[in-house]
């Protein structure tokens, strides 16, 4: 990738799906995202977070 | 004569300083730093089964234009906007991260996420100057007491892009505090110095 590249994207369109998602961090973890514990003084560190769900009726 | 430096006078607690606002204001402003700020990675699809990547950033600055910012709340929200066009609407507010000073001179303030940055020695040359802001990459703060963020440094490289609309919705959960003028101008002045830096061949 350069800088003054030029991309394009196929619109795909809307479909709403109903989905059932899970929300885990990458150790498996379940979390919720109010619950991230943080100490009052100190700058925790920036995490990465996998949410994965599962189409309910099928559809993409 | 000798004039003392940046990090001199900071023995004073007279530059490192920077002065803050914490009155929340209806709208997105220009230095308004939040916490727990998503950045969503990849949205992926396969078989059905939908995975979302976002990393969860501690704490963020403004960095969009204020004039853009002022404008996009007149013509989105504002009681007497604007009906016949949304000519000023932004589509996202530009972000970078704060990280505690202490892990970016350890280099792992992204351990969590597996990357290993450089190190910079707190006690010799590159950490005075990352102090002193002379790395143009980087922006060091010192909050205010009542602003319970310990001493943290502005990443230029890792800008990201942050929907609006989320934004708003979360803007009274998340708000910490505004960076003043003069220091919000300073940060916003050397993180265009950066980003329209010209690298020029070895």
């Amino acid at each position: 990738m350069n800088k003054g590249d030029i991309f394009s994207r196929d619109y795909v369109g809307e479909d709403q799906t109903d989905i059932n998602m899970q929300v885990s961090d990458e150790k498996g973890y379940s979390s919720d995202l109010e619950e991230i514990p943080e100490k009052d003084y100190e700058i925790s560190k920036p995490r990465r977070i996998i949410i994965r769900g599962r189409l309910i009726n099928g559809k993409s | 004569m000798k004039f003392p430096n940046r990090e001199e006078l900071s023995l004073e607690g007279v530059l490192l300083m920077v002065r803050v606002r914490k009155q929340n204001i209806n709208r997105i402003r220009q230095g308004d730093i939040f916490k727990q700020i998503e950045y969503i990675e990849y949205v992926s699809e396969v078989n059905g089964i939908i995975e979302v990547s976002k990393i969860l950033f501690p704490y963020v600055i403004v960095l969009t234009q204020d004039c853009d910012l002022q404008q996009d709340f007149t013509f989105r929200w504002a009681k007497r906007r604007p009906k016949d066009n949304q000519d000023k609407l932004l589509l996202s507010v530009l972000v970078a991260p704060l990280y505690n000073a202490e892990h970016v001179y350890s280099g792992d303030h992204l351990s969590d996420l597996g990357l290993k940055m450089q190190f910079i020695s707190k006690k010799k040359t590159p950490g005075k100057n990352l102090r002193n802001n002379i790395m143009p990459r980087y922006h060091y703060i010192e909050f205010p007491p009542n602003i319970p963020i310990v001493p943290s440094v502005i990443d230029f490289k890792h800008y990201f892009s942050v929907n609006l609309e989320y934004l708003k919705k979360v803007k009274n959960e998340k708000f910490v505090c505004n960076i003043a003028p003069l220091y919000r101008e300073d940060i916003s002045q050397r993180f265009a110095a950066f980003l329209s830096r010209i690298g020029l061949p070895d």
